[in-house]
């Protein structure tokens, strides 16, 4: 008996071929969506991570040695700004805002890696920038920011870190 | 003629296929909901008391009963916080400011921080949320 091979189309088959097809493009398409997602975030909490380390460093260290603004920078190993918590040291600040001319070097002091710093530090009461440290982002999408509150000379002192790639 | 639907195989694994893909792809699609809470409002409050602790603002506010500079202060919040302020004598009250034209209906996280000025204890408040 001769067996005859053909295929089998009717327009139900069409319908649900492309109803498929288009089901198969918007999940795949929704994935790489959500992969982008998870990636981002998980960039943006890293860096978070990097700016409020820098920040806590910052505000609430004397730094390591404590007398290490009288000291070459190669034997710094935490650049903390303070004299006690919130409260700023002058020379200490003075020396880091120096030390702005070896950035890379500070940077790698905070153990930022890849990632690039900007300190803004602005008078909290009249909103006025007194100083700044880094680079400033100019040209990123994924910036991480933290505000610290802290005092110099009596007067309070805002500090916005910016740590951005 | 009779009409009648064609159920194969091929054609079951496919609508099992397809549900399970949606299910799995509307389960991950909650992600992009998933709210950003990284700025600990507590720390900011902790800092802003110390600060206002550390700094003259406070003895100001009290030495020259106004509240002329804690007011600039809490206006200088940052952008998406806001806040309110009170200090308060032993028994009640002296001076509270409220950060202007903040709107927001996040929790408010609370903090009080105790100080001494002039022989005479003072309490401070710090009220903070999400603008």
């Amino acid at each position: 008996m001769m067996q005859t091979r053909g295929q089998f189309l009717t327009t139900e088959f069409l319908f649900v071929t492309a109803t498929f097809c288009l089901l198969l493009i918007i999940i795949l398409t929704s994935f790489s969506d959500i992969q982008r997602v998870i990636d981002f975030e998980s960039m943006d909490k890293k860096s978070y991570n990097f700016a409020f380390n820098t920040s806590e460093i910052l505000v609430n260290s004397k730094g390591v040695p404590t007398n290490w603004q009288d000291l070459d920078l190669t034997n710094v190993k935490v650049m903390g700004l303070t004299k006690t918590n919130n409260e700023l040291d002058v020379n200490k600040l003075q020396k880091f805002l120096d030390y702005n001319l070896q950035y890379s070097a500070v940077k790698d002091k905070f153990g930022l890696g890849q990632y690039n710093l900007y300190i803004s530090f602005i008078d909290a009461t009249n909103g006025n920038q007194l100083y700044e440290f880094g680079v400033f982002p100019s040209n990123s999408s994924a910036i991480s920011t933290v505000i610290r509150y802290c005092v110099l000379n009596q007067n309070p002192l805002k500090i916005i870190v910016k740590v951005w790639k | 003629m009779k009409k009648g639907f064609v159920i194969t195989l091929d054609l079951i694994i496919a609508i099992l296929i397809v549900f399970i893909s949606v299910t799995v792809a509307i389960t991950f699609c909650g992600l992009h909901v998933k709210e950003k809470n990284y700025f600990p409002l507590q720390i900011l409050a902790q800092d802003v008391s110390t600060s206002l602790e550390k700094s003259n603002v406070l003895t100001n506010t009290i030495a020259n009963k106004t509240s002329k500079d804690l007011r600039v202060f809490v206006n200088n919040l940052p952008v998406n916080v806001c806040g309110a302020i009170i200090v308060y004598d032993a028994q009640q009250s002296t001076v509270s400011v409220e950060k202007r034209e903040c709107y927001g209906s996040s929790d408010k996280i609370s903090i009080y921080r105790s100080f001494v000025y002039d022989e005479s204890i003072y309490y401070i408040r710090v009220i903070l949320w999400y603008g």
